[in-house]
């Protein structure tokens, strides 16, 4: 199989001198293309500074980061920039969407700091638009949107440029129950009919019951992993509730 | 506890708090340095007229510490709300608003106290300065000037009742704003323009008008200058006023929105960004960069024509006064007159004589040539004999005259200038003489609108109204205010007005004129620099007030994949069009502001002041945007700083 993403080693430091925590343990994991992953965990696991070493917003301190073959590590700040332009997506909890600019000028943007082509961007609006259900929204303000809406929109702009791989976090944590599970649908369409690749951060098993594959970490290390196989949603939910318990009930835990 | 926890928050806000600790130092330097020399005792040694000196220069401040008064209460409002949600935190953990207003005040006053001294120090080295701009163009030698205590206390009563005022209005909106708003404050909703096209049209309107004014302001004064009926300014200056106001209301709400219908333009990098940064900020701030374009037109004009005045003072001098000293035995004050051997021994000792020229008017007690003129209450013809004429003129490097039977006018006045004598046959003593010309390039050498030099012997017959008497002295710099106190106290009698005497002294009309340029120029300079500091700091202010909404969507464009440099780029571009937008119309102002000046030099002959003028032009344009650069540069560092988001480490 292809793989778009290879974590080898990945070792991150916080602090100096005496106070230094550990975020990252050694952690190293593959994801294929095509494939839909969630990554949980507790609070202070490690999830978030695992995404932000991915998305190139922050570095390791060890280990190495392949996505789509380049390694991440060694790039100077410049090609970071480029290349989290070119073949990165990102989908965040509060959406963050530019207030000022429309939702069609939002979801553009990223075509437009790769000075792509009037007429090309155009065609890539609209049909990334139409598959996000956003076509009638583009002229539109992100504050004229309900949470959803502006999810979606947030989704439509990490998929314009067709990256490699889209990273979320915590996507439907500003949403209600209603929309987070409309937004993990527009996820699998995103995955099953457009191709992307996702990796998703969350703490909520009915969100990650929608992956192909959860990971569970803690005290930045890997602890766990499960995979939906040819299990239905349900049982993917029971797996990862009873992982979770498992999770938090260590013996030693006190 | 409050003091400290005010203390504390200074510490960690000093970039917010840099540009308006810039702002109140500066402003307290300036307002220290004009109040020290109202009030210092030398201005009347410097001055002549120095208690209306002080009184032009006291209106002056009164009128400046309003607009400082009002700049300054807007820069603590706008730190207040900079903060909205940091007090809103303050009220939402139990905080009563006193508490806040008594932080936020012990705050702001640890800042002002700061200030105060740092301004006062730098006040002390303005002061020197401004003294030796004034000691300068009063031609005396500088010495350091000690500052008076009287205008060390009006500065800080000035400052003290201006923080008063800002804190009012602290105070008004603290008690007012619900925790709600402070919290959410920051949380901005994008309003389009509504009818962009119309304010385009505004836009086009009151730039249209602004160059009407200009040019009608120009066709005014030529004629005015020439002799013909000088019409209102009011009007134009309402006109001006209205103009540039409305041409930057227009410009701020039409431009961004015009230029965001342009999607291949938008399509183009940041750009749609960048327009959309700049959009709501000028729109919501489309009024005040009317009024700050308006007080650097006003800044712009009035330090070019200050400087432009003191440029042409020399040869509108030597225009009006060509003699060293002029005697006028004006018939009107014959009783009072000076007995001219004293008056003579007076200037010997003063200045030394070296050249006498007598010269005589004549008058034949008809208005021949007035009835051609537009005076209504005209006096009678006055007439000069051509070797008279042509005895004044020669020491003036002046070609002679000659008349062959004919008559010539020379007029002082424009409205005399116009009138039409070419077919005028005059007769005298049965003799005809015709029109030669009419002159008004001549040195002015009588009070009279016009004379008419004619031959010799035409005269032979007419009353002589006046001998008068040309002097060139030896020394051409002497004391001429000394001599001509000298002279009024040899002819000092109660029925005359003690200050008038049939002497005119060069010199001392150029100390007169010295003292007035002194004052125009040095009060051009200080509102100049003032009305620049303020603009600049309301404009330095508003970027960093909204540098936490900047901030968040940099992170946004950081993350998207914009790299720093380029953050940075779209950054400049959208503060220093910010930035630009009320300083490029008055900047832009120097180039007419010089053509008019070297118009009206030309027009009265003034050919090396002419040359002057687009220098003067020049520097006055390029210290400003020197200065106006040096602001921006330290607010975009300041911004470029807390926005631009780059890796971690």
């Amino acid at each position: 199989m292809n793989e778009i993403l290879e974590i080898r080693d990945v070792t991150k430091y916080y602090g100096s001198g005496s106070v230094v925590t550990k975020a990252l343990d050694g952690i190293s994991f593959g994801i294929e293309k095509g494939e839909f992953t969630a990554i949980m965990g507790a609070s202070g696991s490690g999830k978030s500074t695992l995404l932000n070493v991915i998305s190139t917003i922050d570095r390791v301190s060890a280990g190495e980061i392949r996505v789509d073959g380049k390694r991440l590590t060694g790039m100077k700040e410049n090609e970071l920039s480029v290349f989290r332009r070119d073949r990165l997506g990102f989908i965040f909890q509060d959406y963050n969407l530019l207030d000022t600019l429309t939702i069609g000028e939002n979801i553009v943007l990223p075509l437009n700091l790769k000075k792509t082509d009037y007429e090309e961007s155009r065609k890539e609006l609209e049909r990334v638009a139409k598959a996000l259900s956003v076509a009638d929204q583009l002229d539109k303000f992100p504050y004229e949107l309900s949470g959803g809406q502006r999810q979606r929109a947030a989704c439509a702009r990490a998929i314009i440029t067709n990256p490699a791989l889209v990273l979320a976090d915590e996507p439907t944590g500003a949403l209600d129950s209603a929309n987070a599970k409309n937004l993990m649908k527009t996820f699998q369409m995103m995955n099953r009919s457009l191709g992307s690749t996702i990796l998703m951060v969350t703490h909520d098993p009915l969100m990650g019951s929608y992956a192909d594959r959860v990971l569970f970490l803690k005290d930045g290390k890997i602890w766990s992993e499960v995979h939906r196989g040819e299990r239905s949603r349900q049982d993917m939910y029971r797996e990862i509730w009873s992982v979770q318990a498992a999770l938090g009930g260590e013996a030693d835990v006190f | 506890m409050y003091f400290k926890l005010a203390l504390r928050n200074v510490k960690r806000q000093m970039e917010n708090y840099l540009i308006y600790f810039l702002t109140v130092s500066l402003t307290v330097a300036l307002l220290f340095a004009i109040n020290n020399i109202i009030y210092s005792s030398n201005l009347t040694v410097f001055v002549d007229r120095g208690e209306s000196a002080r009184t032009a220069l006291r209106i002056m401040v009164v009128m400046i510490s309003m607009v400082v008064a009002f700049v300054l209460s807007f820069s603590t409002s706008f730190l207040l709300k900079c903060r909205k949600r940091e007090f809103g935190t303050y009220l939402t953990l139990g905080m009563t608003r006193k508490n806040l207003l008594t932080i936020f005040l012990a705050e702001t006053l640890v800042i002002c106290s700061i200030a105060l001294g740092a301004g006062l120090a730098a006040g002390i080295f303005f002061f020197q300065g401004l003294m030796a701009v004034m000691m300068k163009l009063l031609e005396m030698e500088f010495s350091i000037a000690s500052c008076s205590a009287e205008g060390l206390f009006r500065t800080v009563l000035l400052i003290v009742g201006i923080f008063l005022l800002a804190s009012t209005a602290s105070a008004i909106y603290l008690k007012r704003v619900s925790i709600y708003d402070l919290i959410h404050g920051e949380k901005k909703v994008e309003k389009g323009v509504r009818h962009p096209v119309c304010w385009f049209l505004v836009t086009a309107v009151s730039f249209s008008a602004l160059i009407a004014c200009g040019i009608r302001f120009w066709t005014g004064t030529d004629t005015a200058l020439r002799g013909g009926s000088a019409e209102s300014m009011e009007y134009l200056l309402a006109g001006f006023i209205l103009s540039v106001l409305f041409f930057h209301m227009g410009i701020a709400k039409s431009i961004v929105f015009l230029l965001l219908r342009r999607p291949k333009l938008c399509s183009r990098g940041s750009n749609t960004f960048v327009l959309r940064q700049l959009s709501g900020s000028l729109n919501a701030n489309s009024v005040m960069f009317g009024c700050l374009a308006l007080l650097m037109s006003l800044a712009v004009a009035g330090t070019n024509f200050s400087f432009i005045q003191k440029a042409s003072q020399e040869e509108t001098l030597i225009m009006s006064c060509p003699y060293d000293i002029m005697y006028y035995a004006n018939r009107i004050y014959r009783e009072g007159e000076i007995p001219l051997e004293e008056a003579e021994s007076l200037i010997e000792e003063y200045a030394g004589i070296e050249q006498k020229i007598s010269w005589r008017i004549y008058e034949t007690g008809e208005q021949e040539f007035y009835s051609r003129t537009d005076y209504s209450m005209a006096p009678n013809d006055s007439f000069m004999p051509l070797s008279d004429f042509n005895a004044l003129m020669e020491p003036l490097g002046v070609e002679p005259a000659k008349l062959d039977g004919q008559f010539m006018i020379v007029c002082s006045n424009p409205k005399a200038a116009r009138a039409d004598w070419s077919d005028m046959v005059w007769e005298q003593d049965g003799k005809t003489y015709t029109f030669q010309s009419s002159r008004s390039d001549y040195p002015k050498i009588t009070y009279l609108y016009f004379y008419v030099v004619v031959p010799d012997e035409a005269v032979a017959n007419m009353e002589c109204v006046e001998e008068s008497m040309a002097y060139i002295t030896k020394r051409h710099r002497f004391d001429g205010m000394g001599l001509r106190q000298a002279l009024i106290q040899l002819c000092a009698s109660d029925d005359m007005d003690n200050d008038r005497i049939e002497f005119e002294i060069r010199e001392h009309v150029r100390r007169e004129e010295n003292n007035i340029s002194a004052i125009v120029v040095v009060g051009a300079l200080f509102a100049s620099a003032v009305f620049l500091l303020l603009a600049m700091a309301i404009l330095a202010l508003k970027t960093l007030s909204a540098l936490g909404e900047d901030k968040r969507r940099y992170g946004i464009l950081f993350r998207l994949g914009m790299s720093e440099r380029e953050q940075a780029r779209a950054l400049f571009r959208q503060t220093f069009s910010f930035f630009l937008l009320p300083f490029a119309l008055p900047l832009a102002m120097s180039i007419p502001v010089a053509a008019f000046g070297v118009h009206l030099m030309c027009l009265q002959n003034m050919e090396t002041a002419a040359q002057m003028v687009p220098m003067i032009a020049g520097i006055v344009a390029a210290v400003m945007a020197s200065l106006y650069l040096l602001y921006y540069t330290a607010a975009y560092l300041i911004a470029k700083r807390a926005v631009v988001r780059g890796y971690t480490t």
